[in-house]
């Protein structure tokens, strides 16, 4: 069944950054505003990961009734209703799973993941490796803010060693998990990483994820402040910005001349680097459902031509 | 028609494909493993998709994604698979996506006894999930109604929108009969309600006003705006994205309706066999494989001159109370014959309470089928 | 009139194979109503592993074999398990090789010796011994010709074809050893 759609025609714009479209315009064609407020606390990096999203939906040239999200529990859940995009809103950690199947099912969507790092890395972290290994054609945002902020800041997978949360009230005992790494050991053939302090290059990155052919990984450095911050002296939205802005240098090869962005290049003598932004893997491999349609049309061709004889 | 000799676990998979099913996830598991790897082949063949998963929560996952795209999507497990499962089928029925899960029953707790048979989860398969979710749940006893009532199972998920759980067992599943299969073109299949209203005019895949109401579902991609959650969403569709959770009156209605809509259809949906039920003073209830020893416990005793009737129950779930008050009319007794230690008859006690009917059961956990001559014993002590 | 069938032996002889096959025959090849069931341990190679048939010319409802027509027993182990199942008037065939000792099934059980290993081994494939005793099966029963059984071999087990052909005629035509017990 197919019905003609009724919304207003997206005319993509390719390869322009155009942060300087209006807000309103971009909401008006992507986005579903509350009724009331949003789900997110004043000052949650969310929302700047959310209209990164957005407006990389626009660089991307996306058509928004044909992108399906998948996600499940955390402070982030609600962003897919948030979006004009079709949603699974299921349980914690599966969303890679929903989107194997709505990639497999009808490989014309553009499939897109929603998810927390306890989300993606902890509970879901088997269909995370899974999934990339695959190399299936979607994206997965991880939004890591360092902690399980939907219960009220636990640590997480990503929780950085020595670190005060709910559960590590003196100290986070565990090593935690690089997600680019862990993505890139797993087969993912797109891996990068940005944070919401770097809103451009955040868009850049996760509109490069969405046309990327294959599976895409990009980790949002996402401030808790309320929760982490405040547990570990950035109590502040505008603290945790700054711990990201002193923290990150960025990785040159992924930078295309024409683009620059306000961020310190990386260096291999670099002591003190916490984040190394930008692009840091880019392989080109067979995509999965590519593959499996070719599987498929060799099955069918023995079918026919068995009944054929 | 062809005539094939047939696998048990290959007819729950025609089963699928007949009933329309063109997506199956699944991760090996005995005694079910022989639907994937079925699966594995046929899916391509018929334009469809296979997919092994990472594992059984992975498997609920990819269909219920898939479902969400609009194409009909089934897995099978057993044992602890199910168990592993729970998770996402209570998700699933309370997001309304019609899914068909296939368990192939094994024996015993944990990781069981893998190659050995059991109908040990009846309960499970009803209260398995957290929160008060529904089931609907088939039992077939032979492998020619594996595939049909597999087909049934397609056709009731979509028709109702929620999962529909085919309990098979090992013993069924590793059988084989020969079965004549029909030209699958000529099957009539059910489709989920989907909108008929212009995407501007969609209120979202709750839009109910009433409590037997199946709210149209928008495939992902159809130009609408389809989102599938038990959360944020109000029963007029739409909902308040500013709160995630349901007011006390939207989460009332939501558990309500959801098992309304089943209870509405009930007539449509349960299925059952009636043998010399008419004059029986002794009544077997029994389902999947164990109901054919109590068949043939019933023919025995029906020349010892014991008036013996079997109720085969095929629909499980909704427990078909009504129907076992009709079929026990003139019983004096009732035994139920099955391979856990009393499910079923905890389910025709209730049914049949304060009626004065004694109610026995024959209970086996060692996986050997029960024969008719223990059915047979246990009616001479019963009547005696 | 209802008839029960066993293959009993241990895992990787191929017992639920020949049931499989016997079923096809029985059920595609002659038309009779059919159900095959199994049994085994769950270590692929070297537990009990059992492959049962029954047939009928009417529909088959209680689908287990309980007490089989004729048992074909494949190993010693086979026999102490499935002894006390036979009742009088049935019929065993057992392995000259695999089997020596088959005091353990009651009066009346009629129990013929067949050198089935040995005549796989004479084919130059052990394992397709269980082809050999459906050749024996079907000779000694009458149930099914030479040809009738061999469409179901060919149907069910594609691969080896000579070597199964082979070993299927060499079972069919073998002389037996009987004794009663």
């Amino acid at each position: 069944m197919s019905v003609q759609s009724e919304m207003p025609a997206i005319k993509p714009v390719k390869k322009k950054l155009d942060l300087q479209r209006p807000l309103d315009e971009l909401v008006e064609l992507y986005a579903e505003i509350p009724a009331r407020q949003f789900r997110y606390c004043p000052g949650c990096g969310l929302g700047m990961a959310q209209s990164a999203i957005m407006r990389a939906f626009h660089r991307a040239g996306v058509d928004i009734t044909k992108v399906a999200t998948a996600g499940g529990s955390g402070c982030y859940s609600v962003m897919g209703h948030y979006f004009k995009s079709n949603h699974i809103h299921g349980s914690h950690g599966r969303g890679c799973a929903y989107a194997m199947g709505m990639k497999l099912a009808r490989p014309e969507l553009t499939v897109v993941t929603l998810q927390g790092d306890g989300d993606l890395l902890a509970i879901g972290g088997n269909h995370f490796i899974h999934a990339a290994r695959r190399n299936i054609d979607i994206t997965v945002i991880c939004f890591n803010n360092y902690n399980f902020g939907d219960t009220g800041g636990q640590f997480a997978p990503t929780t950085p060693l020595g670190s005060k949360t709910d559960t590590s009230t003196l100290g986070m005992p565990e090593p935690a998990f690089d997600a680019c790494k862990l993505a890139i050991g797993a087969g993912a053939s797109f891996v990068a990483r940005s944070t919401v302090a770097h809103p451009a290059h955040l868009t850049k990155m996760i509109a490069d994820a969405i046309e990327w052919k294959g599976f895409a990984f990009v980790e949002v450095m996402q401030h808790c402040h309320v929760l982490w911050g405040r547990r570990n002296g950035m109590p502040e939205a505008m603290d945790m910005m700054r711990f990201y802005k002193d923290n990150s240098v960025l990785n040159t090869s992924s930078v295309p001349e024409d683009e620059r962005f306000d961020i310190p290049i990386y260096s291999e003598d670099e002591k003190n680097v916490k984040f190394v932004l930008g692009v840091l893997n880019k392989e080109q491999k067979p995509e999965y459902t590519e593959e499996y349609a070719k599987l498929r049309a060799k099955a069918m061709a023995k079918v026919t031509g068995k009944a054929k004889s | 028609m062809t005539k094939r000799l047939l696998l048990g676990n290959d007819a729950f998979c025609e089963g699928l494909i007949a009933g329309g099913v063109r997506f199956y996830a699944g991760y090996p598991i005995t005694p079910a493993t022989e639907i994937a790897e079925a699966m594995s082949r046929r899916m391509p063949e018929v334009g469809g998709t296979y997919v092994q998963m990472e594992d059984e929560l992975g498997s609920m996952g990819a269909i219920m994604g898939a479902s969400a795209t609009g194409v009909k999507s089934a897995t099978a497990s057993a044992g602890p698979g199910m168990a592993l499962m729970q998770n996402e089928l209570g998700q699933s029925i309370v997001a309304e996506i019609p899914l068909v899960v296939i368990n192939v029953q094994r024996a015993g707790p944990g990781i069981g006894n893998a190659t050995r048979s059991g109908q040990m989860e009846v309960m499970q398969s009803r209260y398995g999930s957290n929160g008060e979710v529904p089931a609907v749940v088939l039992s077939p006893s032979s492998v020619e109604e594996a595939f049909w009532l597999t087909v049934k199972a397609v056709n009731f998920s979509e028709m109702l929108r929620t999962v529909v759980i085919v309990l098979g067992e090992g013993m069924l599943g590793l059988q084989r009969a020969v079965v004549d299969l029909p030209d699958y073109d000529d099957i009539k299949l059910a489709e989920r309600p989907r909108p008929s209203v212009q995407p501007d005019e969609f209120l979202g895949n709750y839009n109910a006003n009433a409590l037997s109401d199946v709210p149209p579902i928008a495939d992902f991609g159809a130009g609408y705006k389809s989102i599938l959650s038990s959360v944020g969403i109000s029963r007029r569709g739409g909902g308040d994205i500013s709160v995630l959770g349901l007011s006390e009156d939207d989460q009332d209605f939501t558990i309500r309706r959801l098992h309304q809509k089943i209870l509405d259809r009930k007539n449509e949906i349960t299925l059952f066999e009636q043998l010399m039920t008419e004059d029986a003073e002794i009544v077997y209830i029994a389902f999947g494989t164990q109901a054919l020893s109590a068949i043939g416990a019933m023919h025995e005793a029906r020349a010892k001159g014991i008036k013996a009737g079997v109720l085969r129950l095929i629909t499980v779930w909704p427990f078909p109370e009504d129907i076992v008050r009709t079929c026990c009319a003139k019983a004096r007794a009732v035994v139920v014959p099955e391979m856990n230690l009393g499910q079923v008859r905890l389910l025709v006690g209730s049914a049949l309470a304060n009626t004065g009917i004694k109610i026995v059961g024959v209970n086996r956990v060692d996986s050997i089928t029960i024969t008719p001559a223990q059915i047979l014993e246990k009616t001479k002590e019963v009547l005696s | 009139m209802r008839t029960e069938i066993r293959f009993a032996g241990v895992g990787s002889q191929g017992m639920v194979s020949c049931s499989v096959i016997l079923a096809e025959a029985l059920g595609i090849v002659k038309d009779y109503q059919v159900v095959q069931t199994q049994e085994y341990a769950a270590s692929i190679s070297g537990g009990s592993a059992q492959g049962d048939v029954a047939f009928s010319d009417q529909k088959i409802i209680v689908p287990w074999v309980l007490h089989p027509d004729v048992l074909v027993a494949m190993a010693q182990d086979a026999v102490k398990q499935h002894a006390a199942a036979m009742r009088p008037g049935s019929c065993v065939i057992v392995d000259d090789i695999m089997v020596n000792d088959v005091s353990s099934f009651q009066k009346g059980v009629t129990i013929h010796w067949a050198p089935m290993t040995k005549l796989a081994d004479d084919v130059g494939f052990r394992k397709c011994a269980n082809i050999v005793s459906l050749g024996v099966f079907a000779r000694l029963t009458g149930l099914l010709t030479l040809d009738e059984i061999t469409r179901a071999v060919r149907a069910r087990a594609p691969g080896r074809a000579e070597t199964n052909l082979k070993a299927l005629r060499l079972g069919y035509e073998v002389n037996l050893g009987t004794v009663a017990a």
